[in-house]
């Protein structure tokens, strides 16, 4: 447990927050409001280490466990130093914000603070039973999602080989397992990053590769929270109780999936593609190429769909022709380094992807 | 309209699976298209996106992998609640209130109405109460230590729990190189093929594949049952490298039975009594058990039961032995009365039983496990127990009453584990 919560720390948290503060550093003009950033950023650690493995893997195979944590820590280094001086500005904006709400709070009359603090006890109470019973039970319970187990599988292979090779190789030779999936390997990278870590503790579990799931679902649920509590907080407190009577999200709570994963991406990179049309700030349109390109990364069907982000950022941002394509263009390049790159390769030297289907070619 | 509903237009009307607000995203589109003059461009925009979405969702038939109908649904629902909201911000305060009473009872409502489903999950995995993962099975499986390194699995699951929990080899059964499994003809080439060119030894099969007839025939008649995980559905048969020795097995059942007489060879009162060291309850008088000498799975003889409503029992003579162990029964029955038959263990405190005989007519191993407990004061084998059915014509053969020390989970199991303990 103490591994799982320092890989779920470093990975989820601390990198997550150094993303952010590189953002920040783009956000001078606060056109966007930081702490919304951070909420955004959450998803991206892990994202983004997987996506560094990717290239790590891809690039330069078949070296220690090692030179790989160090490649990660390596970027995350570099990372850091871009976005230090805005680690303070973050904090501050927290602080104002815990202000913010410390104020309302005391403007209340007394049975409305009473009223706010059963309410708030309540939900604490009902975060830590579902945390406790989530990290004592439902975490420990063993993997076994059809999709989970598929992706899982693939994860331990990078692992043990050190190189993407069987990502295009069906047949798995040393234990002839089957793959064909069409999607780029970000959720099986996850496993590896866990199981890489995990080798300088000499264990071996998959509880990181577990929580993914519901982290996201939860992110989820957050941001969903967080655009109708713009307008109402029981409005938002219901959005997110409907979003839970739907049994498929639910599930996604507490199974072991890729759905939440590879869900939140694109929802926020439709939120990003709001803000770039809207406010045209090189921030959004920043956000707007890494978050479609990060959805394309996890899934398929978000490599189809971050398409017609592209499609409609041409069509619907304001300005002329050059301008479209110039914003259009960059978003695209965006796009491909986080993520659609993978699927170039597969058009062009895989399988072909969902457009052809041919066997292996150069990699066997 | 039901192929709308639940089809194409699913992520709207799936009320288990995308709650009972959804449907609402119909009449807001088209509040939305009808005021689309007012729109900002980044909401025109974003309605693009989503309405190219769902076209492409269900162009890959999205409406038969809900899966891919979820990519929508947290989207759709924020965007009924923000639409919505807009269309009634401007209303009275009583007006809001009454709106969020009706959702909210519609949300509650989805919680009850599908509450076995969400009960279900919840003992599943948050409070972890039921256990459906086959970790005895998985263990088995890495423990077997008879195989060579190019042996392998044929791997009939659609789940990838083989590969992920397992460190053997094996073949899907979806692997191209099945493909020339599957052009055969015959069980014999088919066998041969799977044998020596695919070297496969174990089949590892899921209740959820459906083998074809030639693979059920070599499951049903060169294979032995080695694991069985009732519970989940898992079944691990070995494929035979040779006909098992019979005599070898037949000693099993008459040298190591924890019965005594459990192959139903000495009948010292006559062919038309009981078998020595058997009993019968007060339901089996003179002339309902005879000995039988054609029908015959273990030895020359076996016992042929002609009755309703009985137990045809032996008490366990060294039953103190195994007070606090496992005691696991196999006996050979044959009968065309589906589901009346099966056999016990009993203890005074506890009961065990095994599966009913189907029926089919034919020689079946039936099992029972059991663990005695340490307070028991004797130990009773029911080697058969018939139902009361008020049909007293009803004929059993039973045969091979093997009890032995252990858990066992199949006959196999325990007779390889056995057979090669002697060998050593």
């Amino acid at each position: 447990m103490i591994l799982f919560s320092l890989q779920f720390i470093l990975t989820n948290i601390i990198f997550s927050v150094i993303i952010c503060t590189v953002f920040i550093r783009f956000n001078k003009e606060r056109i966007h409001s930081n702490l919304e950033l951070l909420l955004y950023s959450l998803g991206l650690g892990p994202v983004f280490t997987s996506l560094l493995l990717y290239y790590l893997l891809l690039f330069s195979p078949h070296h220690s466990n090692l030179f790989y944590i160090l490649g990660v820590f390596v970027i995350y280094l570099i990372l850091f130093f871009m976005g230090r001086k805005y680690f303070p500005v973050l904090l501050a904006d927290g602080n104002k914000k815990i202000k913010k709400i410390k104020n309302i709070f005391n403007n209340l009359s007394p049975s409305h603070q009473t009223k706010s603090i059963i309410i708030t006890s309540f939900l604490i109470l009902f975060l830590v039973s579902f945390s406790f019973l989530y990290t004592t039970n439902t975490l420990q319970t063993p993997l076994d999602g059809t999709d989970s187990l598929r992706y899982g599988t693939l994860g331990k292979i990078f692992f043990v080989e050190k190189s993407l090779e069987y990502r295009w190789i069906r047949i798995y030779p040393k234990t002839g397992f089957l793959q064909r999936i069409n999607h780029a390997p970000s959720f099986s990278l996850l496993l590896t990053w866990e199981k890489i870590m995990d080798s300088f503790f000499n264990a071996n579990k998959d509880l990181y590769y577990k929580s993914l799931s519901t982290y996201y679902g939860l992110l989820i649920l957050i941001v969903m929270f967080f655009w109708l509590s713009k307008k109402n907080k029981y409005l938002a407190l219901l959005g997110v109780f409907a979003l839970l009577s739907g049994f498929y999200f639910f599930e996604t709570l507490i199974t072991q999936h890729l759905d939440s994963y590879r869900i939140f991406f694109l929802i926020i990179s439709w939120i990003f593609l709001g803000y770039a049309i809207e406010k045209k700030d090189f921030l959004s349109f920043l956000l707007l190429g890494i978050f479609s390109g990060f959805a394309a990364f996890t899934h398929t069907i978000g490599a189809v769909l971050v398409i017609l982000n592209c499609l409609a950022l041409f069509i619907f941002v304001k300005g002329n022709l050059k301008y479209k394509l110039k914003k259009t263009t960059f978003v695209t390049i965006s796009i491909i380094t986080f993520g659609w790159f993978h699927y170039i390769l597969d058009i062009f030297w895989g399988y072909g992807w969902i457009i052809f289907t041919r066997e292996i070619t150069w990699w066997g | 309209m039901e192929l709308w509903l639940e089809n194409y237009l699913s992520l709207f009307f799936n009320f288990k699976l995308f709650g009972n607000l959804n449907w609402l995203a119909i009449p807001l589109l088209i509040y939305f298209l009808v005021t689309i003059k007012k729109r900002k461009r980044w909401e025109i925009a974003i309605a693009f996106v989503f309405i190219f979405s769902c076209l492409f969702l269900s162009s890959k038939k999205g409406q038969s992998n809900p899966r891919y109908l979820l990519t929508l649904y947290p989207f759709v629902l924020s965007t009924i609640f923000l639409l919505g909201w807009e269309y009634i911000q401007k209303r009275s305060h009583r007006f809001h209130l009454g709106i969020f009473i009706i959702c909210t009872i519609a949300i509650l409502f989805n919680f009850y109405h599908f509450r076995e489903t969400y009960k279900f999950y919840l003992r599943y995995k948050v409070i972890a109460v039921d256990d459906y993962f086959p970790h005895d099975l998985l263990k088995f499986i890495n423990n077997i230590g008879d195989l060579n390194s190019d042996s392998t699995f044929l791997v009939c699951s659609q789940r990838s729990l083989f590969h992920y929990y397992t460190n053997k080899k094996g073949i899907d059964y979806r692997d191209p190189r099945m493909r020339i499994f599957k052009r055969q003809k015959n069980k014999e080439a088919t066998l041969d093929v799977l044998k020596n060119e695919l070297e496969i030894d174990y089949i590892y099969l899921h209740w959820e594949y459906k083998p074809n007839s030639i693979l059920l025939d070599i499951i049903s008649n060169d294979c032995d049952l080695v694991y069985q995980d009732i519970k989940n559905g898992f079944y691990l048969y070995r494929i035979r490298e040779k006909e098992p020795d019979k005599k070898e097995l037949e000693r099993l059942f008459v040298n190591d039975s924890l019965l005594k007489n459990g192959s139903f060879e000495e009948w010292s009162h006559g062919a038309l009594k009981k078998p020595d060291f058997f009993e019968g309850g007060d339901n089996i008088s003179e002339g309902m058990i005879i000995r039988e000498e054609k029908e015959v799975k273990v030895g020359r003889y076996s016992a042929k039961i002609t009755g309703d409503n009985f137990n045809f029992t032996q008490d366990l003579s060294n039953f103190e032995d195994y007070k606090g162990k496992s005691l696991t029964c196999f006996v050979w029955v044959k009968t065309d009365i589906p589901d009346k038959y099966r056999i016990q263990i009993y203890d005074g405190f506890d009961s065990s039983f095994s599966k009913r005989h189907p029926g089919e007519g034919d020689w079946k191993l039936l099992q029972v496990n059991c663990t005695i407990n340490p307070l028991a004061k004797f130990v009773i084998i029911r080697v058969i127990q018939a139902e009361k059915t008020e049909k007293v014509n009803d004929v059993v053969y039973v045969d091979g009453a093997l009890a032995v020390e252990g858990d066992w989970n199949t006959f196999y199991s325990y007779a390889l584990h056995t057979i090669n303990e002697k060998n050593k």
